[in-house]
């Protein structure tokens, strides 16, 4: 009887421990990995990722409301000289006035195989470097110490941030092959994102729904003569739908001739921020569909109203277009005008910057206020005339709908055959 | 009342009115002479730099540069930036820009310029800094006006002045002010002043003045010397300086040498006991300090990695020894100090070495005395020579310098002072390319062939590297060597690398359909298949630049070449040989038989410097090269 139980429990232990299996630590690099001296899938690599990992959660404080939390760990192989560069890590975070961004490194180890044994040797942070590349953005680095042909250098870093707008990008493929990549996203009823797939592997995905709760403490002061303060504490119960992405043995994905941007064909999933959907709140839409994105883009500030700006071009319009009646000679005319008088700043994006009117007496501007000017021009000259939302080579194709998915504008004029 | 009021008003419009647009007539674009402009991208209408040295560990630099840009090409030439970091400050900056009539049109003040780390591509982070104006030129012509003033403690370098420092920009008039105590030893060297129309206008114990007038535009001509051999410059320096808070002293490359070696680089090289102990280890019995130092570059080479980190003095001094020991990294001078030191654990002395890395070759000076140079190598005594180690490459040879530290002037750092040294000159005979090799042409006129190559010298360091390169990059490479070949195939490539040697050998086996051309009856095809010369010497019409060829060279070819059955030779090219003062070319073809001949080719250009009268001549001889390269056999059906 004791003996029948203790196989069963053995049965049980072993069965739930090979389930586990896969449970990635950081920390625990094997021998094996360490001796490993060439991918087995792609002898070329001169490194691989081994783990990665990511974490995606919103954390909730009564100061700052939801702040969301990005946690990465990752185990890199370096096989060759060549791969030295993946022992370093940079990560971009924002640093405009509001909205900051914040990252920190953790549990960098670099693990060498020395005389059979394993050698660790931790990132000090002599390591460790913070860049303000300008205005907005600054860089976290690190560089990786002791690193050796056949080194595993792990780390990990975490990304706070307040802009939920969108979720980091996850790449499962990069220049290097990827022995195992999942991403976790824990997201809170209240926001609603949509995934966007990219690239020709599909990882495996998995959804189960939590329960959460938020205790939020107020105070409150009652009496005239004296003054009692009484605490309460109100929980609130909310679901968190937890999603993973889980992709492995991806090969490494390399610049090839003759592709527009090899980054279309990457795999990756990103996430945008479709609506929200606060308690004692009006659901906010963000972008479902083309027809809500376009709608949401026309609507800000710095593109509809500038489009139907025309009063500071008026009277040099009419100068312009006086006497010309074939579409095709008004046409040329506007856009000849426009381009000697305003000359491109080398900005792109589908959003004035300081505004068409400012952009026309500085004779300077991006490609928004170029573009919306024109078209703004040629429909006081009486043809059909409409911006046209576009994106650029590098800017990627988006296959599903969301802002992101264009970074320029343009004009387009509906001419009638004759 | 309302009239008075009304005129009132008027007078006050009208007062104001003309006050509104500054008219700088002088930076009116229309005045600018036509010999300024010939050539010119842009004119430098006035730049005014005074340098005011209060005291040893104080300088103060004023700029004023007023550049016309006349299109786009010359936006380059506005150059409004300044770089700066903790202990040098930009303490005022600001830009005004002016229309063709000199009418005022923008005024840039400190907060809308842009602030950039100085990271570039090799550096993982550094302190420095810079602030740049970014316009968008509306019409051209256009005035920048640009005004800085930054201050700094370090006085170990005062910037050069090179009134001219590009092609096609053309300088109105340059002012170089330098104010020092006479105390601090200041000094000064001009170079290249003939032909330029400068005068030094000042020159008292406390103060220097130079001014440059009407310096035309020159034109850039390929082969020339580097622009800092060419172009008029004034070194300036102290004996009495300052650097990252350690004051210096010194006259001669000697006292410099002692300095830096005292006040920079002692204390960085100590390392922990385990690690000299292991070094010792590696060492073992060995006793020969050259074989010693083949060792433990080895080991640096396989230990560590390339990482450019400058933050405050670190961006003079070398890191700690011990750091880069741990780190397994570090840049130029970490590692050539970390090599030092673990040198020093098994007494074989070394010294750090600065100078100029760059396949251009430029000298450290050996008549001015100052901080120069822009990288760091160790260098190792061998009898009366010394071996020259390059720290931050893993896959460089023992001892090569390829052709970035090669042939240059450089300072040798020793503890008890500085000495100018040149570095390894690799001899014009010893940069040898030896190719042996057969083809075949089938009747169709398809080519299979095999060849084996063997460069050495600085002709190795084309080439050692193509043995990391992975399938595609393979073929892309030889692709483009052997660009002359169409539908040229790759059957197979192996290479070996000696680096004991410093011998690099490439073995590949080609094919390509239809290289040789069949019309009617007979075929044509050219007869050097694998060593064409790619590069045509073009024509300068009264070039006024001397010509370089920087390094020499030897390509020797021996090709078996195996004529197809069925024909027989029509025409074979003639035999040539040139002699010139440049080099030699000659090619010789010699029949086995009827199908199987022989083609040797021997190309030896000279390094060297010539005048600018003799480019013509080099022109022809290049020419004639290049056509004979080209020769071509006809064979005919029989």
């Amino acid at each position: 009887m004791k003996t029948k139980n203790l196989i069963l429990f053995l049965f049980l232990f072993l069965f739930f421990f090979n389930a586990n299996a896969q449970e990635f630590k950081l920390g625990k690099v094997s021998i094996a990995e360490l001796e490993q001296k060439v991918h087995p899938k792609d002898t070329a690599a001169v490194a691989a990722i081994l783990f990665k990992k990511g974490e995606t959660r919103f954390e909730y404080s009564q100061g700052k409301g939801f702040e969301m939390v990005t946690k990465v760990k990752i185990r890199v192989k370096i096989y060759k000289k060549e791969g030295y560069d993946w022992a370093n890590q940079s990560v971009q975070y924002y640093l405009g006035n509001d909205l900051k961004e914040s990252v920190s490194f953790s549990d960098a180890i670099t693990f060498n195989l020395v005389g059979g044994k394993i050698e660790k040797t931790k990132l000090k942070s002599d390591g460790e470097f913070d860049e303000k590349t300008d205005k907005y953005w600054g860089r976290k680095k690190i560089a990786m110490p002791n690193v050796k042909e056949g080194s595993v250098v792990e780390f990990e870093y975490a990304i706070r941030s307040a802009r939920i707008g969108e979720l980091k990008e996850w790449f499962f493929q990069t220049s290097i092959p990827v022995d195992h990549s999942e991403f976790i996203t824990y997201i809170p009823e209240y926001f609603v994102y949509n995934p966007n797939q990219k690239g020709f592997v599909v990882p495996k995905v998995t959804v189960v729904k939590n329960q959460k709760t938020i205790s939020i403490m107020s105070k409150e002061r009652t009496g005239f003569t004296t003054s009692k303060t009484t605490y309460s504490e109100d929980k609130i119960d909310y679901s968190e739908t937890q999603t993973t992405y889980l992709a492995e043995n991806l090969p490494a994905m390399k610049e090839e001739a003759f592709v527009n941007n090899i980054d279309n064909y990457t795999s990756s999933v990103s996430h945008e921020l479709a609506m929200t959907n606060f308690p004692n709140s009006p659901t906010e839409l963000y972008s479902t569909d083309w027809e809500s994105v376009a709608k949401k883009i026309y609507y800000n500030d710095d593109f509809g109203p500038e489009l139907n700006k025309t009063v500071y071009f008026e009277d040099d319009l009419k100068a312009i277009v006086t006497g010309l009646a074939k579409q095709d000679e008004i046409i040329l005319a506007v856009l000849n005008y426009v381009k000697s008088t305003v000359k491109w700043n080398e900005y792109n994006g589908y959003s004035c910057n300081d505004g068409v009117k400012k952009a026309y007496k500085d004779k300077t501007g991006n490609v928004a206020e170029i573009n919306l000017m024109l078209a703004a021009m040629l429909r006081t000259a009486g043809l059909k005339a409409n911006p046209v939302l576009v994106s650029t080579r590098a800017n990627g194709i988006s296959i599903f709908p969301n802002r992101g998915a264009f970074n320029y504008v343009i004009a387009a004029v509906e001419t009638v055959q004759v | 009342m309302s009239y008075k009021f009304v005129s009132v008003i008027s007078i006050v419009f009208l007062f104001t009115t003309t006050l509104l647009f500054a008219q700088k007539s002088e930076y009116n674009t229309l005045t600018i002479s036509d010999s300024l402009k010939e050539n010119a991208n842009a004119v430098v209408r006035l730049n005014q730099i005074d340098i005011v040295i209060a005291s040893q560990r104080s300088m103060n630099i004023k700029n004023k540069r007023v550049v016309t840009v006349l299109n786009e090409k010359g936006l380059d030439a506005v150059e409004a930036y300044e770089n700066y970091d903790k202990s040098g400050p930009v303490k005022s900056i600001l830009a005004t820009v002016y229309d063709a009539f000199g009418k005022e049109i923008k005024k840039i003040k400190r907060s809308d310029f842009r602030d950039q780390s100085a990271v570039s591509g090799s550096t993982l982070f550094s302190e420095s800094r810079y602030i740049y104006l970014d316009y968008t030129p509306i019409q051209y012509p256009f005035t920048v006006v640009f005004e800085s003033e930054t201050e700094t403690s370090n006085t170990a370098f005062i910037p050069q002045w090179m009134p001219l420092n590009d092609y096609f920009v053309s300088v109105e008039k340059s002012i170089l002010n330098v104010s020092c105590p006479s105390s601090l030893g200041f000094k000064y060297k001009g170079f290249n002043f003939s032909n330029f129309n400068i005068k030094k206008t000042v020159d008292t114990s406390t103060q220097l003045s130079y001014t440059a007038l009407k310096v035309f535009a020159q034109k850039e001509e390929t082969a020339s010397p580097s622009i800092s051999t060419l172009f008029p410059r004034v070194m300036l320096g102290l004996e009495l300086f300052h650097l990252e808070g350690v004051d210096g002293n010194a006259k001669t490359w000697a006292e410099f040498g002692k300095w830096y070696s005292e006040k920079i680089l002692t204390g960085t090289t100590d390392l922990p006991e385990v690690t000299k102990a292991k070094i010792k280890v590696l060492v073992g019995a060995e006793t020969d300090p050259i074989k010693k130092a083949q060792i433990i570059y080895k080991y640096v080479q396989e230990k560590s990695r390339y990482i450019s980190v400058q933050v405050g003095i670190g961006g003079w001094k070398p890191m700690l020894a011990s750091d880069v020991d741990r780190l397994g990294y570090g840049d130029c001078k970490a590692l050539s100090n970390y090599t030092k030191a673990l040198l020093n654990a098994v007494d074989v002395p070394s010294y750090n070495t600065v100078l100029y890395g760059n396949p251009r070759k430029r000298d450290i000076e050996t008549d001015f005395v100052s901080m120069q140079g822009n990288h760091m190598i160790l260098a190792i005594p061998n009898q009366d020579k010394y071996v020259f180690l390059e720290c931050t490459s893993q896959v460089d040879p023992f001892g090569y310098q390829g052709t970035f530290t090669d042939d240059r002037d450089v300072l040798v750092i020793k503890p008890d002072g500085g000495e100018i040294v040149r570095t390894k000159i690799y001899e014009d005979s010893g940069n040898t390319q030896i190719s042996k090799g057969t083809y075949s042409i089938s009747e169709n006129g398809d080519l299979s062939g095999k060849i084996g190559i063997v460069s050495e010298g600085s002709q190795y360091n084309q080439k050692f590297h193509n043995d990391k390169f992975s399938a595609t990059e393979i073929d892309k490479f030889y692709k483009d060597y052997w660009s002359t070949i169409n539908n040229l195939k790759i059957k197979k490539i192996t290479f070996k690398n000696d680096s004991d040697k410093i011998s690099f050998t490439e073995n590949a086996e080609i094919s390509a359909v239809n290289y040789g051309n069949i019309s009617a009856n007979k075929m044509m095809f050219v007869v050097n298949v694998f060593n064409p010369l790619t590069q045509s010497v073009k024509r300068i019409r009264n070039r006024k630049n001397p010509l370089e060829i920087q390094r020499g060279s030897v390509d020797i070819d021996e090709i078996e070449i195996a004529l197809p059955a069925n024909f027989s030779i029509e025409f074979l090219p003639g035999n040539v040989e040139l002699n010139s003062k440049f080099g030699e070319y000659k090619t010789e073809i010699v029949k086995k038989d009827n199908n199987n001949i022989i083609y040797k080719r021997k190309f030896f250009l000279k390094k060297g410097l010539y005048t600018n009268k003799e480019y013509d001549e080099f022109r022809l001889f290049m020419e004639q090269i290049s056509r004979n390269n080209n020769a071509k056999i006809i064979l005919t059906k029989s």
